[in-house]
């Protein structure tokens, strides 16, 4: 579905956003991950046909986005949320769909209709369909980016942080609406939610200074921090060795529960705990910045 | 023909965004109002018992003597209203979902400039209907081949180029103020270039009656030849050139297709970052 091979980008100024990236992507949903400036939108973009490479290449469902023909192809199969999705204030939900549709070529007018009402349904927007867009709600708003995306049943649909601002409820509905779309396609979410990930996809990259230092699945992320999850609790006047990584801390009472990621035991009183998702990426993250 | 449909839905909806955010529909009318106004006014002047030939001939001489105000006030507003047309759609962080879809630059700047242009003509038929149906009601009949040719000949094309020019030449820009700046200097440099071209020669002495009272030193070519092929044009008025704004419509034309040209190119280039 989407090949990339030894692919760098370097702004104007010299910055290196992506650095010699090779991955493959096939069907089902795959979680980009990593800090900020780690290259996430970068890569989002140059697959989405936004952004040049500054050297390698990348072939979207078989066409190579290096031809200004194939990219165009490319672009009529493509769903895409960008980061900041950007509205027309002054028009309806419904109306901006249309253009949207028409834009993306979707010529015959009952059909555009129809698959519109669809996906007005399938967001949860049907009701506020014919709402000027000004008075959406953040949620709203990236829900209706959600369903622009998926205009066209498009092959591949790339989504750039969806959930980023939206309070939980919406977070949930947001994420299961794009975990049904992946069952037929292929779904690159970039976020710095762990939480998205680790609930609805099947792949995941996690890039950092431009590189991909792990591309596996969430479980097999997880495998590698087994054995070095530990919780323990501390009186309320003492701190654990500053040199370890505490992936949180809970005051219960006069006590402090704090959960560590170390190779061995932090404490006599220390207990292993079962890892998340979240514990394997900040270990990932750990072992991967000097110092 | 998926091209022209692009053309259409782009043009079509900046025609929406034209009424609903009402920018260059509110500049072309206020100069339309402005002309209507003045002329209704001074066509009404002592139009009892005059018969109705009469007042249709003393209405197109009012005309004449007013319209030279509406180049000024079209080239003067309308360049600053049409320019945040692209402006915009970066401003609101549009442009980034336009550029994944499959859209050709010059497509999304045919239907930008067509939209805005649709969005001026549609205000320009608006006032013209509204002038009409006041001028009836409250002077009289009206010269129809006057009106006629005066909408085909100057105020079509000056609204068509002025509407473009403001799309066009702001297209690079990314925020609306820039673009309103950028428009205004446009029309200030357009309202200069558009006064030499129809500025009256040197008149003799008694041109300088007429001079004086028509209040002004520009006047329309085209209405000046509707009026001479009816013999409305005053003796003493000096007969009507057409050589300067023949040079001034093929200026106009050129910078038209230099500023598209860099348009294009310059969005054609941003596609390709």
């Amino acid at each position: 579905m989407v090949a990339v091979s030894n692919l760098s980008k370097t702004y104007k100024g010299g910055v290196r956003a992506l650095r010699d990236v090779t991955l493959e992507i096939d069907n089902g949903m795959l979680g980009l991950v990593g800090p900020n400036g780690a290259g996430k939108t970068t890569l989002m973009r140059i697959l989405a046909g936004l952004l040049r490479p500054s050297a390698g290449t990348v072939r979207v469902l078989g066409c190579d986005l290096a031809s200004r023909r194939e990219r165009q192809a490319v672009k009529a199969l493509l769903g895409y949320l960008p980061q900041e999705l950007g509205l027309y204030p002054d028009l309806t939900g419904r109306e901006f769909l249309d253009y949207i549709a028409i834009l993306k070529g979707l010529a015959d007018r009952p059909a555009r209709r129809r698959q519109i009402g669809d996906l007005l349904e399938v967001v949860g927007l049907a009701d506020a369909a014919d709402r000027r867009l000004r008075t959406y709600s953040g949620g709203m708003k990236r829900r209706l980016g959600v369903a622009q995306a998926l205009l066209g049943d498009p092959q591949l649909l790339i989504v750039d942080e969806p959930t980023a601002g939206l309070d939980p409820q919406e977070r949930v509905r947001l994420r299961n609406l794009l975990a049904d779309m992946a069952g037929r396609r292929t779904v690159i979410l970039s976020t710095h939610i762990i939480e998205d990930v680790s609930q609805s996809c099947t792949g995941l990259v996690v890039l950092n200074e431009g590189r991909i230092i792990f591309r596996g699945t969430p479980p097999g992320l997880i495998d590698r921090v087994r054995g070095h999850v530990w919780t323990m609790a501390l009186p309320g006047d003492q701190r654990p060795d500053r040199s370890l990584v505490v992936v949180s801390k809970l005051r219960i009472d006069e006590q402090i529960e704090y959960r560590i990621l170390s190779r061995t035991a932090p404490h006599p009183a220390s207990q292993p705990a079962t890892p998340s998702l979240e514990d394997a990426y900040i270990w990932l993250m750990t072992e991967e910045t000097p110092g | 023909m998926r091209t022209l449909r692009q053309i259409g839905a782009i043009a079509r909806t900046e025609v929406r965004f034209g009424l609903r955010r009402g920018w260059p529909v509110v500049g072309v009318a206020v100069a339309g109002l402005a002309v209507s106004g003045a002329t209704i006014w001074l066509a009404a002047e002592n139009t009892e018992g005059l018969a109705l030939s009469r007042v249709a001939e003393r209405s197109a001489k009012a005309l004449a003597d007013i319209w030279p105000a509406f180049p000024f006030l079209v080239l003067g507003i309308l360049p600053m209203v049409s320019a945040p047309a692209i402006p915009l759609d970066r401003q609101l962080g549009v442009d980034e979902l336009l550029k994944s879809l499959p859209l050709a630059s010059g497509t999304y700047l045919a239907g930008k400039v067509l939209g805005t242009v649709a969005a001026a003509l549609l205000a320009g038929a608006a006032t013209l209907v509204l002038h009409v149906v006041l001028h009836l009601a409250l002077v009289g009949p009206l010269l129809v081949e006057v009106y006629a040719l005066l909408t085909l000949f100057s105020a079509l094309p000056l609204l068509t180029w002025a509407a473009a020019m403001g799309v066009l030449i702001a297209s690079g820009l990314r925020s609306r103020r820039g673009a309103i700046l950028l428009g205004l200097l446009v029309g200030m440099v357009s309202l200069f270039a558009w006064g030499f071209a129809v500025m009256r020669p040197p008149y003799s002495s008694d041109q300088g009656y007429y001079v004086e009272r028509t209040g002004s030193l520009v006047r329309d070519p085209v209405l000046d030849l509707v009026l001479q092929k009816h013999g409305l044009l005053p003796s003493y008025a000096p007969p009507p050139t057409s050589e300067r704004p023949l040079y001034m419509i093929g200026a106009a034309l050129l910078v038209l297709a230099v500023t598209s040209a860099l348009a294009l190119l310059r969005l054609g280039a941003e596609g390709e970052t």
